[in-house]
């Protein structure tokens, strides 16, 4: 008992600003998924855009585990995913010209954001904030050192710098109308996706511009669709084997080029820098604008879901959509793959958190959260997160003792040869002290006790055994 | 028989004996496995006697119970209730429970709350699908009746998205849209206003008032609301979006009332008037006559029913837009199982 695994921690953020952590008893039992905390009152003015979560080292790595929240005034949060304490806060993007109306406020609605590993690790541990508003604006904040070198005074320091912590390293301006984005830390490279504008990368490090796609070919009659790209996922590069498809690009071994994305117009499209321009891959899935992707760790095979609850998963080698997950009754919001297990929890509008198995395809989980959600993100865990193991006390014990001394007891008295078999299974059953076990076994205890009054009048017994001894 | 099983129930625990009785094989799951068919006949046709002795001695023995109570004076046993699909509906975690106070914030927050705070009053558009006939016209001649609030507008070819666009620019709160296919009104869209959410519901049994036998005429006040059993999530926001259509403050002087009664996803929608009469009854062993006050109810119309098809966050946008609920057939695992 001692080598448990992990319990599954995950954060779910919703329209009211709240966030709250869904934390499973350890990974063995996923369906002990319940709220652990809820941080922050229910107030729709601090609705929560975008929430991502990383660390530096994978999903085992809790001391550098980071959460941003972008919140819809444009305020960007850095939280620690552990204990919800703010780390700091970036001020808004500052919205352009006519401020006060809706629009103006939409424009500055963060779209993406992303946390970058490579830059800032001096202050704490912190990492980079890459984040791209509705109105186009990318920026790069990076941490202040200054916050960390005073370690003696760290916590006074850091709760009097938290504005000043923060510097935005580089800003540039991106196509307008941003509905997703996507960054890829091997190439250091950003895709946005608009409506209204076709997939671009930039280069983070510089903000350029780095590659410009085109959209699918024009129909039978010459006419395009406006382009609306709503979910964006980096692919890894292609191995040459598996580059057998129209791509041609087997020797595109370059990260940061092979993208999939999903449209406004229930369009799935593969895009490959290293073949092309135009995707390379188009299939039509649904009938629903495409609100999500998940790509699996090993990056053979991508979960989709749409504005209509529909989630189904592209197996990128085969090109084809085997195997979709049912019971979301709203659209799915947010999508997130474990690193390490095999399960794939999903928001949707109908309010619940689902865990699934990506395997077996089997519902694990599911949480009803009350509210409606925006995104949804594994946390790191470590092996202190799980509950302690249920101690038996003495006194517990006595009891129990007490307690399986009145059952044989009982047993005996009904007046059977099945006593020593009794025996045998409580004397098997003092080493485990599990509840569950304890349960069974008096149920069994109950059969045997009527089994045996059955015996002791022939007649009814005999009408008992047409009736098919169901109970 | 019945002995045997309270000698068992006496051994056993208290929730192992209900979960027995719950688990009784029926007569034809005990005969079922007999192959022969006289045999099983034969021991079908006997168990069912045995069975149906039973419960008449049981019936007898309660009303025996009942009759040695009020002789004695004393208070009768207390009537069984007999199961329904209603009082043994699954259980769903999303049932709004009156002390949540994370769902009241919520609630307090959303798109119908300007109206609950009475900051915005209803004003509702009632247009219809491109094509009407007659049965279009004279509903919702006799739904502008029911919603003294509601302006009726000829859809005039006009695309969906356009009226929406011209309605929320007009101050219209709601927007209803009557589909008519052959000369039958069968479908409803409601798009509340100016940031959604949308409901479509499928319209059926609809009876208008002139069929309806006897029926009063609606006067020009404004109606009081009922609206029963919306009682999950889902079943709020709908009920929500219903009240949103009438004014808060009802003039009760009018005893009008407007239902939405739901019971099994099914929303009814009557439509009725009502009146306290000061009656002379007569009492017994007594020679004048008292006066008693009693209700009476005379119906309106129209009535129809109504059930949900899907709920969209923001206005009207089938194709872009994202589904709070939408009707699946994967959702009818149980006929003991509803979503409102």
């Amino acid at each position: 008992m001692e080598d448990r695994a992990l319990p599954l921690r995950l954060v779910y953020s919703d329209e009211l600003g709240q966030l709250k952590v869904v934390q499973t008893a350890d990974g063995a039992q996923l369906g002990t998924a319940a709220v652990a905390a809820t941080w922050g009152q229910p107030d729709k003015q601090q609705c929560i855009d975008c929430v991502q979560l990383g660390s530096a080292g994978g999903i085992a790595d809790t001391a550098t585990a980071a959460l941003a929240v972008a919140r819809c005034s444009g305020i960007i949060e850095l939280r620690s995913p552990l204990t919800g304490d703010v780390l700091g806060t970036i001020p808004s993007a500052g919205s352009p010209a006519g401020n006060g109306t809706k629009q103006a406020a939409d424009a500055g609605r963060v779209r993406g954001l992303h946390l970058l590993w490579g830059e800032g690790e001096s202050a704490g541990g912190l990492p980079g904030v890459l984040s791209v508003t509705q109105g186009g604006a990318a920026r790069v904040h990076v941490p202040v050192p200054a916050a960390a070198a005073a370690d003696g005074q760290q916590e006074q320091q850091q709760q009097q710098q938290q504005h000043a912590a923060w510097e935005e390293r580089r800003a540039w301006q991106v196509p307008a109308e941003v509905c997703c984005t996507a960054y890829d830390p091997a190439s250091g490279r950003l895709a946005v996706g608009c409506l209204g504008a076709e997939l671009r990368l930039f280069d983070v490090a510089s903000g350029e511009l780095a590659f410009a796609f085109k959209g699918g070919k024009p129909n039978m009659v010459g006419l395009v669709d406006r382009p609306w790209n709503t979910a964006i996922a980096f692919l890894p590069p292609a191995s040459p084997s598996s580059s057998s498809g129209g791509g041609g690009g087997d020797g595109g071994a370059a990260p940061g080029s092979r993208l999939l994305v999903g449209t406004g117009y229930a369009k799935v499209r593969m895009y490959d820098a290293e073949a092309g321009k135009r995707p390379q891959m188009e299939l039509t899935w649904g009938d629903a604008r495409i609100t999500c992707l998940a790509l699996e760790p090993d990056g053979q095979r991508c979960w989709v879901g749409n504005s209509k609850g529909q989630l189904e998963v592209l197996d990128l080698r085969t090109r084809k959509f085997n195997g979709a997950i049912k019971g979301l009754a709203g659209s799915a919001r947010g999508l997130a793959a474990h690193s390490e297990l095999p399960v794939l929890a999903s928001v949707g509008l109908d309010r619940y958190l689902r865990l699934h198995d990506r395997h077996t395809r089997q519902l694990l989980a599911k949480v009803y959260l009350k509210t409606l959600p925006t995104g949804v993100a594994f946390c790191p865990t470590d092996a202190s997160m799980l509950p302690p193991l249920p101690e038996v006390k003495a006194a517990d014990k006595r009891r129990e003792k007490e307690r399986r001394r009145r059952r044989s007891e009982a047993a005996a008295a009904a007046g059977d040869s099945e006593d020593d078999e009794d025996e045998e299974l409580l004397g098997s059953g003092a080493e485990e002290e599990e509840a569950e076990e304890q349960e069974e076994q008096q149920q069994r205890q109950r059969q045997r006790n009527k089994r045996s009054k059955q015996r002791s009048d022939g007649k009814r017994s005999k009408r008992r055994a047409a009736a098919g001894d169901s109970d | 028989m019945g002995k045997r099983r309270r000698e068992e129930g006496d051994g056993g625990n208290g929730p192992s004996g209900s979960r027995r009785s719950e688990e009784a094989p029926t007569i034809g799951q005990q005969t079922s496995h007999i192959k022969n068919k006289m045999v099983r006949g034969a021991k079908y046709a006997k168990l069912k006697h045995e069975k149906n002795k039973a419960k008449k001695k049981e019936r007898a023995q309660r009303a025996a119970e009942v009759a040695r109570a009020e002789e004695l004076g004393l208070e009768p046993p207390p009537k069984p209730v007999p199961k329904t699909i209603e009082n043994t509906r699954e259980k769903d975690e999303t049932m709004v429970q009156p002390d949540d106070a994370e769902v009241a914030a919520d609630e307090d927050q959303d798109e119908f709350a300007e109206h609950f705070k009475r900051v915005r009053p209803p004003n509702v558009l009632i247009t219809t699908s491109y094509k009407v006939t007659g049965v279009a016209y004279r509903f919702i001649s006799e739904l502008l009746e029911v919603l003294p609030c509601a302006t009726y507008y000829k859809r005039q070819g006009y695309p969906l998205k356009k009226i929406v666009e011209y309605a929320r620019a007009r101050d219209f709160t709601d927007l209803m849209v009557f589909n008519e296919d052959r000369k039958q009104i069968n479908g409803l869209l409601l798009v509340h206003l100016p940031d959604g959410p949308t409901a479509r519901f499928r319209l059926s049994n609809l009876v208008l008032s002139d069929d309806i036998k006897g029926h009063a005429r609606a006067t020009s006040h404004r109606p009081e609301l009922v609206l029963n059993n919306f009682d999950t999530r889902l079943g709020h926001r709908v009920g929500r979006m219903f009240a949103s259509l009438f004014h808060q403050d009802p003039t009760f002087k009018g005893r009008r009332v407007v239902t939405f009664h739901n019971q099994r996803d099914f929303i009814f929608f009557r439509h009725h008037r009502y009146i306290f009469e000061e009656k002379q009854v007569k009492e017994k062993g007594k020679k004048e006559k008292a006066t008693a006050v009693k209700a009476r109810l005379q119906e309106i119309g129209p009535r129809f029913t109504l059930r949900l098809q899907s709920m969209q966050k923001g206005t009207f946008d089938s194709k872009g837009g994202e589904f709070e609920w939408l009707a699946k057939p994967d959702q009818d695992t149980s006929k003991r199982k509803f979503q409102l």
